[in-house]
């Protein structure tokens, strides 16, 4: 499984980082197409040559486009699960992953916790996310 | 490109919590209409942290020439995500050694109370600026285009 390394520059700036550790590390560096926009004009996406897959993700105005992003990523790439060691998370969608960071860089953990819909509504931090912007809103 | 004056040495921001943090500033650079830049210790260290993590070190050289960039570019956009917009974007096609061949960099700066900052530098996809294909081109507001450089090559 592949893991996440997410930087964050204030104010909004985010970058995840994919790292496979199958794949060693290129001597020459990665000579990649580089970012492009995809669904959202604020999430960028890059590939790893190597193997075709998307391995670098920015949003660079992360704290005003997070609901679009976090929805773009849950609908179009939630394919894969990553580990994300900074953030004790194991096996997560990218939705996830971004959710997490809003909730630690921008939000600096201060995140209120809504109640739940129901009980049985499992835990999930871009559902937490999301009703905190629908809430901000 | 220069070093900080003394009274440039350090600036103050407001961050997310309106909270006042200084930054020290490593230098001050002129842009192609002649504003100033300012290059934080923070943000160098992030695009070096940035390329670094994205195996893309043979860019981290060009942070030395940001100066390059932002005063030579071949177009500068705002950023289409929100309008009006408080970061532009500077585009240059650069000459990698280490690759051998020519990639599209941009030089992320944000603004800030009036004040230009530098905030990251990445590699774009050739032939398309940020928001293409999802923002229209007649929505990308282009703040500076070099004479020799035309607009439908970034996709504009």
């Amino acid at each position: 499984m592949r893991e996440l390394r997410v930087l964050f520059q204030e104010p909004g700036l985010i970058e995840a980082i994919a790292s496979d550790p199958d794949i060693p590390r290129s001597k020459m560096g990665l000579d990649t197409p580089g970012y492009r926009s995809l669904w959202v004009a604020d999430l960028m996406v890059d590939y790893d040559p190597r193997t075709g897959r998307s391995y670098a993700f920015m949003s660079s105005s992360f704290e005003k486009t997070y609901p679009l992003v976090i929805w773009a990523l849950r609908f179009y790439m939630a394919d894969e699960l990553f580990d994300v060691p900074q953030a004790g998370l194991k096996a997560v969608p990218l939705h996830e992953a971004f959710s997490w960071a809003y909730a630690h860089f921008i939000l600096e953990d201060q995140m209120p916790v809504l109640q739940p819909e129901s009980p049985s509504e499992p835990r999930s931090l871009t559902r937490q996310v999301l009703r905190y912007a629908a809430v901000a809103a | 490109m220069h070093e900080p004056f003394p009274s440039e040495e350090y600036v103050t921001i407001i961050d997310n919590k309106g909270r006042e943090r200084v930054q020290r500033v490593e230098c001050v650079v002129l842009d192609v209409r002649g504003e100033e830049v300012y290059v934080t210790a923070d943000g160098l260290a992030y695009a070096e942290d940035s390329l670094e993590a994205k195996d893309q070190s043979y860019l981290i050289e060009k942070l030395s020439r940001l100066s390059g960039i932002l005063a030579h570019p071949d177009i500068v956009i705002w950023d289409p995500v929100e309008a009006p917009s408080d970061t532009l974007i500077y585009y240059k096609q650069l000459y990698i050694a280490a690759l051998r061949r020519h990639k599209l960099v941009a030089a992320i700066v944000k603004v800030r109370r009036g004040i230009k900052f530098f905030y990251n530098l990445h590699v774009q996809e050739s032939g398309k600026v940020k928001g293409l294909p999802v923002v229209p081109p007649s929505e990308i507001e282009v703040w500076y285009i070099a004479p020799r450089v035309r607009r439908h090559q970034f996709g504009l």
